[in-house]
């Protein structure tokens, strides 16, 4: 496949990706509702909240509303690969994105809120592949019948019988997880040549190791599960991280004994913590492991990753590193900018609200690599 | 030929409806026509509205009918009560079957749904009946989905306390058993209870038994177990039709109570008038009137009334065809055509005597007409298939002009007549020659039915009328003389007997509205008239040229058939020993049968209809449908 075509396309759609000015001018706005107004007057968002005024521009429907903007830049992507069966791996790819949306729907479900998504929206949020009729999705009323609507899809299985069983959000959320890798090493073993498949190998091995680790850490921290039940929330692949090293941080007693197991994996730097100082004592959220040497576990994820895509993406740049590469650092934008919204909502100054955000290098000038 | 009808009025007093049906109209083919909608000057008329009595005995000869077919053809015996009963025997019969056999279909779908639940098991071998026979470990079978059994097989298979043996997988399920003991029993299945691992429970007991051994042994029995129900019910279904009862009497008995209830049915076409009289009216027969009144003479209960029915307001008379056995099965055709209208020549016996002939004309061989023919016969007797009739017949007509053109399966023998292929432009011109006397035949045809209609400007002015026989016959003679060298009319006379006919042909509108009395309007002025009635007349003579020309196939056809037959014998022929190889001569004949066959009677069929029926006959008539036969 020839990807001077796609890589163009890519080129030109990192050009409305925000830049480190604008979360800057973003931080400094007083009011959600300001923060949106803002928001709509870049292109990628001016789409889908034209219509949003006043009241309209809350923190929730902000937060759904930029989802879109991911799925409509799959599209144009998916649309620019010729390849039948790079296609077919690419939706698996986006598939975890889409999960997402079923998780936030299922949320709503769960919290009995109405689903605001319109079904055109849905539509573009769940692509076809999955053979959703989202109508009735959005018009399911309980748990059960919105898992009965999931009939046909992958899920179905999975969900139809944690939800017999326990049923508890993080339950299904982890199977649906489980659902995703499993499809995508299956997906990524058929559909790709070998250079593709390497690269991603590489890039999503790493995203497993990191977050079978990451799952370790947060179900001995606030579940204080010791035994073997932890290796039910684990996605059984790994790249780096041998498979024993892992059993081994699953079996440890306490945290300090973990962070000691982490230190010595092949993800020990990564998971050290270099801007610990620039933190501050400050307290984020729960991921923050106490008083263990380990880092902002989320920060540390995505800066691993960031890592991963842009040393793909330097070294193969025709193939798909560029695509991967920008779809992971779109979402890391929709994240930041739900990062953003929650500092502004809690009226923290722009200095700390920027300390929250995960901005990779080239966000500090438009100084893109192009392969 | 059409039969002809009588428009029938039957009266009487309500009271005496059912039996006046009974007696005298449940012999009788009549067509009913709606007496409301007949007679719309009386007054006072309400339809009469009953149950018919039969409904429920249909109702329950046609579950019968479902179950096991029950053709009767023969005569009808029984009386209507006799009938009643039978039908309501089979059915408690068949309620009682009913019973067993609901429970029967019980048993079988425990038992499928008992395989089910092991099936993903049968590989796994252990003997079933000692299960419970542990004290310290639990065992327990289940499936999981495939993904979290991917983790147990990445993390837990090392693990001395899990045992799981894994059964049949497929896309989405991995099914298998665990074994636990009981100190640590909570702790594990915990564990698996994580896993999504969900229980299914085995036993080895299953409709009323006890099976030791593996689960592959409990499957197969089970199997047997199927099996022998399947058996039971298939006994029981044919024995509720078949054996059960009297197959030939409950046919019998439906078919009778098929009868009575079209026989009431009558009663939706009757009417009740002021005075508690039910009329009844409709076409019959003439023959069929004539036997009913006679019989109805001496019935002083009933009036009964029959004229030719001119002023009725559901239009003509039906059409009943009535041929004698042999012609009859060429109606066939006909009503492929089109029914005629009453009053309307039936052309079937002018089709059956031409049909015939032309298709032995073309295709004339002793030989290949009998296979025909017996082909016909067996197609006709073993299915009643009309066209095998027609088949037998034509095959007749071909074997008899096999003999006269002296042709056996393609090899020669003296001919009676003469060879098609020995003189061609003979052939040819015969054939011609038929064509002009049939042509002839179907203008006198539709002469006959302008008078029999009285339609007057048809009679003369058509071209298949009065005007255009004459021209034809002109032409004919004018051509016969130049061909015979000898004059049958002077040319004077010729002329006047073409230009005259063409000239009325040609403003047969004109004269048509002369003779009527109305004014001819001209709406596209003259101009255009004359070049209408100019255009007109080419067509009608090219019409006469190319119907007459269109016959030169039948004598093309004999000769295609002799051709083609010359061919086999030189493919069959071995020229060693001077003999005939048989299986190509089989073959041979085999394909010129069926191709030939096949294209001859399709080309006859097509001059039926293009270059005679085309000038005589208009079809449009409306089938006679006895109240009887409707559904």
């Amino acid at each position: 496949m020839d990807y001077s075509g796609i890589n163009a396309k890519i080129s030109a759609m990192r050009g409305n990706l925000l830049t480190r000015a604008d979360y800057e001018s973003l931080c400094g706005l007083d009011s959600v509702e300001r923060v949106g107004m803002k928001l709509r007057e870049y292109p990628a968002y001016q789409k889908f909240m034209a219509g949003m005024e006043g009241a309209e521009l809350h923190r929730d429907m902000i937060e759904q509303k930029i989802l879109l903007s991911l799925s409509d830049d799959f599209i144009h992507i998916y649309r620019f690969i010729p390849s039948f069966n790079i296609r077919k791996y690419l939706y698996a790819f986006f598939l975890s994105y889409e999960i997402n949306v079923i998780k936030l729907l299922l949320c709503m479900v769960y919290d009995e809120r109405d689903i605001e998504y319109s079904v055109p929206e849905l539509n573009l949020l769940i692509g076809e592949e999955l053979h959703l009729d989202v109508a009735k999705l959005k018009n399911a009323k309980t748990v059960a019948e919105f898992i009965e609507n999931l009939r046909g899809t992958g899920l179905y299985s999975m969900l139809s019988d944690s939800n017999a069983a326990e049923g508890s959000l993080f339950e299904m959320e982890t199977q649906m997880d489980l659902y995703y890798y499993m499809n995508l090493w299956k997906r990524q073993k058929q559909d790709l040549d070998s250079d593709n498949r390497r690269l991603m190998e590489k890039i999503k091995g790493t995203e497993v190791d990191l977050r079978n680790i990451m799952c370790v850490c947060r179900l001995k921290k606030y579940y204080r599960l010791n035994d073997s039940r932890i290796y039910a929330y684990l996605i059984p692949a790994n790249h780096k991280l041998k498979r024993s090293q892992l059993m081994k941080m699953a079996g440890c007693a306490d945290m300090e004994a973990l962070a000691a197991e982490i230190a010595r994996s092949p993800y020990g730097a990564a998971f050290s913590n270099p801007d610990s100082s620039s933190l501050g004592g400050s307290n984020l959220g729960g991921s923050n492991l106490g008083g263990s040497s380990l880092g902002n576990l989320e920060k540390c994820y995505y800066r691993e990753m960031m890592k991963s895509y842009d040393r793909a993406a330097a070294a193969r740049p025709r193939s798909l590193a560029h695509t991967v590469r920008y779809v992971f650092y779109k979402e890391l934008e929709l994240r930041n900018l739900i990062s953003l919204l929650e500092g502004v909502r809690y009226r923290l100054s722009p200095r700390e609200i920027m300390l929250y955000l995960n901005l990779p290098k080239e966000t500090e000038a438009r100084q893109w690599s192009s392969g | 030929m059409v039969e002809r009808m009588r428009y029938i009025n039957l009266m009487g007093h309500v009271g005496d409806l059912d039996r006046v049906i009974e007696k005298y109209m449940a012999r009788y083919d009549i067509q009913l026509e709606y007496a409301a909608k007949e007679l719309t000057e009386a007054e006072g008329l309400t339809p009469i509205m009953t149950v018919n009595p039969y409904a429920e005995s249909l109702r329950k000869g046609e579950k019968f009918q479902k179950m096991a077919p029950l053709p009767w053809s023969g005569k009808i015996k029984m009386t209507a009560e006799e009938a009643a009963r039978i039908i309501d025997e089979a059915e408690l019969a068949l309620e009682k079957k009913d019973a067993e056999m609901k429970t029967l279909e019980a048993r079988k779908k425990s038992l499928e749904e008992y395989k089910k639940t092991l099936e993903p098991f049968r590989g796994l071998y252990f003997d079933m009946s000692r299960l419970s026979d542990f004290h310290l470990i639990d065992i327990c079978f289940g499936k999981m989905p495939l993904s979290n059994f991917k983790q147990l097989e990445a993390f837990l298979y090392d693990d001395p306390e899990i045992l799981f043996v894994q059964g049949q997988q497929n896309k989405e399920y991995v099914w298998g058993v665990y074994a636990t003991p009981h100190t640590l029993q909570e702790k594990i299945d915990s564990i698996f209870a994580s896993l999504h691992f969900e229980r299914i429970p085995v036993d080895n007991h299953f409709d009323g038994e006890t099976v030791q051994g593996p689960p592959e042994k409990a499957l197969a029995q089970a199997d047997a177990k199927i099996e022998e129900i399947l058996d039971q019910m298939n006994c029981l279904i044919s024995g509720a039709v078949d054996g059960g009862m009297d197959s030939p009497k409950l046919a019998e008995a439906c078919a009778k109570a098929r009868e009575m209830h079209a026989t009431y049915e009558a009663r939706k076409f009757a009417s009740k008038t002021l005075k508690d009289y039910f009329v009844f009216v409709g076409w019959m027969a003439e023959r069929d009137a004539i036997a009913l009144q006679s019989e109805l003479a001496e019935d002083d209960m009933v009036i009964f009334i029959s004229d030719d029915g001119r002023a009725t307001a559901s239009g003509a008379p039906p059409t009943k065809l009535k041929n004698p056995p042999l012609i009859r099965f060429f109606e066939f055709f006909t009503n492929m055509y089109g029914l005629p209208a009453y009053g309307e020549i039936d052309p079937t016996p002018f089709l059956a005597v031409t049909y015939t002939l032309l298709f032995g004309f073309m295709f004339g061989d002793l030989g290949q007409g009998a296979v025909i023919a017996a082909l016909g016969l067996i197609l006709y007797r073993a299915k009643g298939i009309a066209l095998g009739a027609v088949m037998s017949v034509i095959g007749v007509a071909s074997m008899i002009f096999g003999v006269l053109y002296g042709s056996v399966f393609g090899f020669e023998i003296p001919a009676l007549w003469r060879r098609p292929e020995a003189d061609i432009n003979t052939t040819l011109f015969t054939a011609v020659g038929i064509g002009v006397v049939l042509i002839f035949c179907a203008m006198l045809l539709n002469i006959i039915n302008a008078i029999r209609q009285k339609n007057w400007p048809k009679f003369f002015f058509s071209p298949n009328g009065a005007a255009g026989f004459i021209f034809y016959a002109a032409v004919i003679a004018i051509v016969l003389s130049v061909l015979l060298n000898h004059p049958i009319l002077t040319a004077a006379l010729a002329i006047v007997f073409i230009i005259i006919p063409l000239i009325l042909i040609a403003f047969r509108e004109p004269l048509a509205n002369l003779a009527a009395g109305r004014r001819t309007k001209m709406e596209n002025g003259i101009a255009l008239f004359t070049l209408e009635i100019i255009i007109e007349i080419f067509e009608v003579l090219l019409t006469y040229f190319t119907n007459t020309v269109s016959f030169v196939r039948v004598g093309a056809f004999a000769l295609s058939h002799a051709g083609m037959m010359s061919v086999v014998r030189l493919m069959s022929h071995t020229a060693m020993d001077n003999s005939y190889n048989l299986i190509a001569m089989i073959l041979g004949n085999i394909l010129v049968i069926a191709m030939e066959g096949l294209i001859v009677g399709i080309q006859v069929l097509r001059l039926e209809f293009y270059e005679m029926f085309s000038r005589f006959f208009e079809g449009g008539g409306r089938a006679f449908e006895s109240y009887r036969s409707r559904k």
